[in-house]
């Protein structure tokens, strides 16, 4: 679904847990401009679902949500 | 994509591995097992009912992420009501059984006496000023009480380190005790809305307030606009087979609502009142911060709050592996553990920021201290009080509420 979508910054969240996942997307995306894909990666299972709804909810489109290896998930949302 | 709102997609699937998370589950039901039997076998059935309560508390709270700081905090950050909203629903049945339970022991209100156990406190300055304690510290420190057990329980370092903050700041309480109670707390009157209003004028109150209280929630988080409902793919269900599993994933492997988790542990906590007390967990973790300071050669017990009467805490007859209060705490540890294993969730975290091991213990320290103030944590000065029909629930509420929302002013400059 991503594929072909230029991921503009990416963000190591590895080892962070709930609310600082969400807190540091939504700074991250701040420093974005309108467009831009911003690609993050967690190991924080409660993070994989409340992240993305609290982007959502910001007016963000969340563009995909993946597991890609054993522990990690990769949320990919393009600032609204 | 010409969505109005963008909708969240389906999760991919997940990816085939050595379950080890399930496997490493057998010995801890075996321990378990095991726990329940070597108390029984010594005369202490009791103490293994408090294993079990803990154990199902554990469960529950994990299973259903029930943390009364991510409450506060997710409504502040995020406009997100689920939590606080499964929180009211528990209090709503709690009161329902707290009252049947307090009427059947306290049927006279002329005797002007108080229901045995239920969590009326001396209502004063000093039960807000622990409220806002308690929420500064839970939301810094990432977990309330309950919150930082079930967290041990999924192998969070950083809420082990909130942990040993508690017991620092309750024993910091312990050594101010003697002001604290004789020159402000015992003094102040216990509220018991029961005694004010009647029984029914009590209850009444009680769920009105909460219904406001619920609505209130409702108003905040349309205030944040327009929600993304999360629309998960469900595979078409087959066989027998395809349903069986499917129940065994809705129950071990998803996140249950808030308001299911709040709807069992308001249950549990009346069956615990109605076994022998409401749901605490803050006193017993007060008497072991007691018994390590002990150990370490301070004598404790010259301390009123340990050592005195008036406290009523008899710190040194209940060491830390034979009270029921300490069975009702590790259980809600090995509760979460199983469950966080069992939803493949469990993993030793630690922060990749260090600065965030400094946060937790401050954080710790903060509820420590506001917790005994109190004379409760967000369990007995809260989710036990308010169903126990005392003013100073709502107060210690109060103080939640301010506390943590200067927590999240705090967390957001510290991400």
């Amino acid at each position: 679904m991503t594929q072909g979508v230029r991921i503009d910054q990416e963000l190591n969240l590895k080892g962070e847990v709930c609310p600082y996942t969400f807190v540091k997307s939504k700074l991250a995306l701040e420093e974005m401009d309108s467009g831009q894909v911003l690609r993050v990666i967690v190991d924080h299972l409660p993070a994989v679902q409340n992240v993305p709804r609290s982007l959502g909810n910001e007016g963000h489109q969340v563009l995909e949500v993946a597991q890609i290896n054993e522990s990690d998930w990769s949320i990919t949302v393009k600032k609204a | 994509m010409e969505r109005e709102t963008s909708a969240v997609p389906a999760y991919s699937r997940p990816l085939a591995g050595i379950d080890w998370h399930r496997w490493a589950a057998l010995p801890v039901v075996l321990l378990i097992v095991a726990v329940a039997i070597v108390y029984t076998r010594l005369g202490k059935p009791s103490l293994a009912v408090f294993w079990v309560f803990g154990l199902a508390f554990g469960f529950v709270l994990q299973r259903s992420r029930f943390c009364f700081a991510s409450a506060f905090r997710d409504l502040y950050l995020l406009q997100d009501g689920r939590v606080i909203k499964g929180i009211i629903i528990g209090l709503a049945v709690a009161t329902i059984g707290f009252s049947l339970v307090m009427y059947k022991l306290q049927p006279d209100l002329a005797a002007g006496k108080l229901p045995g156990h239920a969590n009326v406190y001396p209502l004063g300055p000093h039960t807000l000023l622990a409220g806002v304690l308690f929420g500064l510290g839970m939301v810094l420190g990432g977990g309330c009480a309950t919150g930082t057990l079930y967290r041990i329980g999924e192998g969070y370092v950083a809420s082990f380190v909130a942990f040993l903050g508690m017991l620092i700041g309750m024993f910091l309480l312990a050594l101010q005790w003697g002001w604290w109670w004789p020159k402000v707390i015992s003094i102040k009157p216990k509220v018991w809305l029961p005694h004010k209003l009647g029984w029914s004028g009590g209850i009444l109150v009680t769920f009105i307030v909460l219904l406001l209280f619920y609505l209130l929630v409702l108003w905040w988080e349309s205030r944040g606009g327009p929600k993304v409902s999360v629309v998960a793919e469900e595979p078409p269900l087959h066989s027998w087979k395809d349903r069986v599993r499917a129940l065994g994933h809705t129950v071990f492997v998803k996140a249950w609502p808030a308001t299911l988790g709040g709807l069992l542990l308001g249950t549990l906590n009346v069956f615990e009142y109605i076994y022998s007390q409401p749901w605490g967990v803050t006193t017993e973790m007060s008497r072991w911060a007691g018994w390590l300071v002990r150990l370490l050669g301070y004598p404790v017990e010259v301390l009123l709050y340990y050592g005195g009467k008036p406290a009523g805490y008899e710190l040194l007859k209940n060491i830390p592996w034979y009270s029921g209060g300490a069975l009702l705490d590790w259980g809600i540890i090995a509760g979460s553990l199983l469950a966080a294993l069992l939803a493949r969730e469990f993993k030793l975290r630690t922060p990749p920021n260090r600065a965030r091991y400094a946060q937790a213990l401050v954080g710790g320290i903060l509820m420590g201290y506001g917790a005994r103030l109190a004379m409760g944590c967000n369990i007995g000065s809260f989710f036990s009080a308010i169903p126990s029909l005392a003013l100073n629930g709502w107060v210690f509420a109060v103080g939640l509420a301010i506390g943590s929302y200067f927590g999240v002013l705090a967390i957001k400059r510290l991400a």
